[in-house]
């Protein structure tokens, strides 16, 4: 595996740190590589990291961050002992748990079938069409829903035919999320199979080959050459999902949703929202950020750590 | 390979019509609105078929003079996020790749915790401020130029390559840089198309930062301008006053502003798929 | 070949000095503001002529009017005051966002359109200049001051940060019972009187058209679907709902206080009228979602044929209705009675007293600025950023406005002629009139529009309809104190509202428990609150 060439004989002459200092000069163009990048994470994403102090603090723009009065765990207290906060934490878990059990499936599944379309030029037409709803507006999208699940809108006249009476479906708590989860799959189905497409097309068609001379049926390949080829990337996806867990959406539902559905539908992000409607609330939405980024990274951690036991593939 | 079709053929493009066909009504419900004349949409009279066919919606939008100047602001502003984005994700994600870059482990996490813990819209204005960024391009493609999402992609499909080709490019005397790109590259256009594509678009569905740190309306992206027509509709009417004719275009107008917005979007899509191609690896780790 | 360590060195002390960059930057609060300072215009010392006064300009655009940069009112205001506007426009759907990202990091611009709400919030802060000591040079603000006296309301400890926008003219629209008259006279309806005799009305219609929901509601204004819904009625009922902003409270000119709805029967009356409606299917079953769009829909398309929100819609859905049948028409009938003989109605404040343009503290010629924000809001300035240019634009013909041919033909063809002449020439409430003449909204009203506004005018005048009102402002206690006890009550309240009008059997079962749910979440003190403030102002 150790490239045989590459200076093995000078670091060797560095003294004490010779180990140290041979990795790092293997690395060295990595790290020039790596220097873009890394100032960029340092300006753009850390040095705003300080505004997370505001969640602890009453926070007054004129005096800036570093002199606004702390407020210590004011606002930490007064949502995380709000029975109402932790129904809305349960909606939006619930809504991303159901999301990981269809949402993310959905794409997966269509790649592999698009994959075992025959004919390209439909194949071709078939994924166009399918990944511009991806480009939609929310608000555009919730528009149409609106329009379409009204008690006689296009759903409920077509379940008129059957002679179904019609359902009020935004007025139910009980629909909502299923509500939710179609439109985020109508949506994202042919966007979100893009790069598992991507994927497929790293797995080496001689593997086919040889399954086919070993009289493997299709369902076979698919079971033992596509899926594990593809697994790496659908693992990564999968941990990148899981940091989503706490948050959802909200515009949508925002559009979606009305007194009768909150106890479904009422999300985090929703209930910021409207606090800040009430009095705009910087340290407030701060805090129940941190309370989610918290979470969520724990959440990722803990996956990483089991899933690189498990499979090898990890975030880090 | 046999190209025998079988019963799974037929339930696949059943499945694919089904699918098509979920996915085009509301599209094509849109589009024969967005032609249809305004006081037959107001009345609910649009579902199957078009009524009354104009292309006034169409002629709405396009007349602004900010739709037009807007569109050119975003396909600079598109072009240049792409390349930025694209050359700043693969810097950060081919170093994280190698398994012998010393501090692999805490680099990615110190990417990494930023999708996470972000530090919030206005630390980070001021940052965008004191670099003297406000109202220039630099501040629509530099804060958000690389999605930990799509570097992390990115990564797992450089990660795929065997160790082998890079040991035999060390072995040609080629550097990190150099076996980046003629040895790296040229395999993952697969996942290089992708992350235009994921880039281009959005840069080009992006309107956030555009609306926090542009003030000269000049400057405006697409979809600044074309957000506000389309929720008018839900925002309208809050004064009484309402020209007659407006008042029942609003739906045509609101869709007529889809098209018009992703339009170019559709077209980028034939081109990135010749990238899709099998086996790009093929004969490379041979011999 | 340059050793790793050396060139970290390198690369640390250049992050190092970026972050302490940012970091210095954020401490300060901001260095140099966004927009261009306003430039003095007494010259003094440059001994050449006054150089105009330059001022960055923001406020938001409403989709149906662009904000024009160089309009004919921006183009006067330079020749006529010397005044150079650097129009600013920001999108209406994104605007708080905008605007509190310029506050937070205080970098607004010298003139800005903000909220009371945001005057409250931030006005502590120093960021808005404050006003108060310059009010004695302003002649014409003084006036409208004492014609509109409830701007004391938008007072802070005293101090005013904000000027506000002022109607002088306008159509005065309201949330009217508006029916279908053509279709009363058809099936030999009486008109109605009373909201039991509505109700008859309705059903009557709801069986000649089974496919109807006569009774069509919207979210809008800011408020949901329901409280559009609820608002109207329980006022009319004798009791009311919520504030304009959504909060569950509302002043009643009975009374002259603040009351919390849900206590008095009056309320529990209208909700059970409202439950009637719904479970007979007389109401829009979606009425919880229904968008201004669906709504209109309705009302166009003859699935419904009464609302009782803003009346001016009717201007728009009777020709589009004509188009299918020329009999259709939309039209007022008198304020309906309830079952315990309250005649009252909800009508529209014309003023805009919500919304203040604040001047950045940070502005350098701020005399000037006054000096030049008063003439906005005298006559000159009102009848030009109002009606245009006189004998141009309109003449005035024994007292009575009249717009011009040819401004009416040069715009005729647009989409919207009336909002297509207040883009160009920069007019109006969506433009930059501070103090306001809808006068130009004449010609493009139809009579029927100027006869329903002039009805609800009178009606004002007659003690029947009444404008909803703005908050009285809250100290910073107040402030927070709301902040939670709207939290929790305003959930609660939303999604217990609607259980009772359209779940069969709610209100007999579960209506006094929710009251005194409502009571434990603190709906006395809310009421209290509100009281207290309006006291202040009153004092």
């Amino acid at each position: 595996m150790v490239p045989v060439t590459t200076g093995a004989a000078a670091p060797a002459r560095r003294g004490g740190q010779g180990g140290l200092g041979r990795k790092l000069a293997k690395s060295k163009a990595l790290y020039l590589m790596f220097l873009p990048p890394l100032l960029y994470f340092l300006i753009f994403q850390y040095a705003p990291m300080i505004g997370n102090l505001m969640a602890f603090q009453d926070f007054s723009i004129v005096k800036g961050f570093f002199h606004s009065p702390w407020a210590g765990t004011k606002y930490f207290r007064e949502f995380l002992t709000d029975d109402y906060f932790w129904q809305v934490v349960r909606n939006t878990v619930l809504i991303n748990v159901y999301s990981l059990l269809f949402y993310f499936p959905a794409p997966i599944v269509f790649a592999l079938l698009l994959n075992e379309l025959r004919g390209r030029g439909f194949k071709r037409v078939v994924q166009t069409i399918t990944y511009v709803p991806h480009f939609l507006s929310t608000v555009v999208v919730a528009g149409m829903l609106v329009n379409f699940l009204a008690s006689d809108g296009l759903i409920n006249e077509l379940r008129g035919l059957f002679g179904a009476e019609p359902v009020t479906f935004l007025a139910l708590p009980e629909w909502f999320r299923t509500i939710f989860i179609s439109s985020d799959i109508w949506q994202g189905l042919g966007w979100g199979s893009i790069i598992y497409l991507a994927a497929l097309t790293g797995i080496d068609p001689q593997l086919y080959e040889a399954a086919t001379l070993d009289g493997a049926s299709r369902w076979k390949k698919m079971l033992h050459i596509t899926l594990p080829g593809i697994s790496t990337v659908i693992m990564v996806m999968l941990l990148l999902s899981l940091g989503h867990m706490l948050s959802v959406g909200f515009e949508k539902i925002l559009l979606l949703y009305s007194g009768p559905t909150y106890e479904t539908a009422d999300v985090i992000q929703t209930y910021v929202y409207r606090r800040g409607l009430i009095d705009s609330d910087f340290s407030f939405a701060a805090a129940v950020g941190i309370f989610q980024s918290v979470l969520s990274f724990v959440l990722v951690v803990s996956a990483n750590q089991l899933s690189r036991k498990l499979s090898g593939a990890r975030l880090f | 390979m046999t190209s025998r079709k079988n019963a799974f053929d037929y339930v696949n493009v059943a499945i694919m019509v089904l699918l098509l066909a979920i996915t085009l009504y509301p599209l094509y419900y849109m589009g024969i609105i967005s032609i249809s004349d305004g006081g037959a949409v107001s009345r609910g009279e649009v579902l199957w078929m078009p009524h009354g066919v104009n292309l006034q919606a169409y002629k709405y939008v396009l007349d602004d003079p900010s739709v037009l100047r807007s569109y050119a602001n975003t396909i600079l502003y598109t072009a240049l996020g792409t390349l930025v984005s694209l050359v700043l994700t693969t810097l950060c994600a081919y170093p994280l790749s190698r398994r012998h870059f010393y501090g692999r482990a805490g680099f990615s996490l110190f990417v990494i915790f930023t999708m996470f813990f972000d530090g919030g819209l206005i630390p980070r204005y001021m940052v965008v401020h004191s670099l003297g960024m406000i109202d220039t391009i630099w501040a629509l493609v530099v804060p958000t130029a690389v999605s930990v999402f799509n570097m992390i992609l990115m990564r797992t499909f450089f990660e795929e390559i065997p160790e082998a080709l890079h040991e035999s490019a060390t072995v040609d005397g080629a550097g990190e840089f150099r076996t980046l790109l003629q040895i790296v590259l040229p395999l993952s256009m697969p996942v290089m198309a992708t992350m235009f594509l994921f880039y281009a678009v959005g840069q080009w569905n992006s309107f956030f930062p555009a609306l926090i740190y542009l003030n000269e309306k000049s400057l405006y992206p697409l979809q600044i301008i074309l957000r506000n027509i389309v929720i008018q509709g839900e925002m309208a009417q809050q004064t009484t006053q309402m020209g007659n004719d407006f008042a029942s275009m609003s739906e045509t107008i609101k869709y007529a502003v889809v098209f018009v917005a992703i339009l170019p979007v559709l077209c980028i899509y034939p081109f990135v798929q010749k990238y899709f191609v099998q086996g790009a690896m093929l004969g490379s780790v041979k011999g | 070949m340059a050793k790793p360590k050396s060139r970290f060195a390198a690369a640390g002390t250049m992050l190092s000095v970026i972050l302490l960059g940012g970091l210095l930057a954020g401490c300060s609060g901001g260095g140099s503001d966004g927009g261009s300072a306003a430039s003095g215009g007494d010259g003094n010392g440059s001994g050449s002529a006054n150089k105009p006064l330059t001022l960055t300009w923001m406020r938001y655009e409403h989709p149906s009017q662009a904000v024009v940069e160089d309009s004919q009112a921006v183009q006067e205001i330079l020749k006529r005051q010397n005044v150079k506007l650097n129009l600013q426009s920001v999108p209406q759907s994104n605007y708080d966002d905008k605007k509190k990202t310029l506050i937070a990091t205080n970098t607004i611009p010298d003139v800005m359109l903000v909220k009371q709400d945001d005057i409250q919030n931030y006005a502590d802060t120093g960021v808005f200049l404050d006003l108060t000591p310059y009010l004695d040079k302003m002649p014409n603000f003084q006036k409208v001051l004492e014609e509109h006296p409830d701007i004391k309301k938008n007072y802070i400890d005293g101090k005013l940060y904000g000027f506000p926008l002022v109607t002088k003219w306008d159509i005065q629209a309201g949330q009217i019972p508006m029916i279908r008259t053509d279709l009363l006279q058809k099936l030999g309806i009486p008109t109605p009187t009373t909201y039991e005799e509505l109700y008859q009305a309705l059903k009557k219609m709801k069986e000649a058209y089974p496919d109807s929901y006569p009774f069509a509601a919207r979210a809008a204004n800011g408020l949901t679907g329901t409280e559009n819904l609820i608002n109207p009625i329980a006022f009319g009922f004798g009791s009311g709902y919520t504030t304009f902003n959504g909060t569950k409270v509302y002043y009643d000119p009975a009374t002259q206080k603040y009351e919390f709805g849900p206590y008095s029967p009056q309320f529990k009356e209208a909700i059970a009228w409202l439950h009637k409606l719904y479970s007979e299917k007389l109401l829009d079953q979606d009425y919880t979602t229904a968008t201004s769009q669906t709504w209109q829909e309705k009302l166009n398309s003859g699935k419904s044929f009464y609302f009782q929100d803003n009346n001016g819609f009717a201007s728009s859905f009777n020709p589009i209705l004509q188009q299918k049948d020329p009999n259709a028409k939309f039209d007022m009938i008198p304020v309906l009675a309830s079952p315990s003989g309250v005649k009252r109605n909800l009508v529209y404040s014309l003023d805009h007293l919500s919304e203040s343009y604040v001047i950045s503290a940070k502005v350098k010629d701020p005399d000037r600025v006054i000096q030049f924000i008063d003439w906005m809001y005298g006559e000159e300035g009102t009848n030009l950023t109002s009606l245009g240019i006189e004998n141009q634009d309109y003449t005035i013909e024994n007292g009575e406005y009249k717009m011009s041919q040819e401004l009416m033909d040069k715009y005729k063809d647009k989409p919207s002629p009336y909002y297509a002449i207040e883009s160009a020439l920069g007019l109006g409430y969506l433009g930059l009139a501070l103090n306001y003449d809808d006068h130009p909204n004449v010609p493009f009203q139809g009579e029927d529009g100027l006869r329903w506004s002039e009805t609800n005018l009178k009606n004002v005048d007659a003690g029947i309809n009444f404008r909803f009102t703005n908050d009285p402002p809250f100290n910073k206690e107040e402030r927070e104190k709301l902040k939670q006890l709207r939290t929790e009550l305003d959930s609660f309240i939303t999604s217990n509202m609607d259980k009772f009008i359209i779940k069969d059997g709610a209100l007999e079962s579960d209506w006094d428990s929710f009251v005194q749910q409502c009571k434990e979440k603190g709906a006395d003190e809310l009421v209290q609150i509100y009281n207290d403030a309006l006291a202040r102002v009153q004092s």
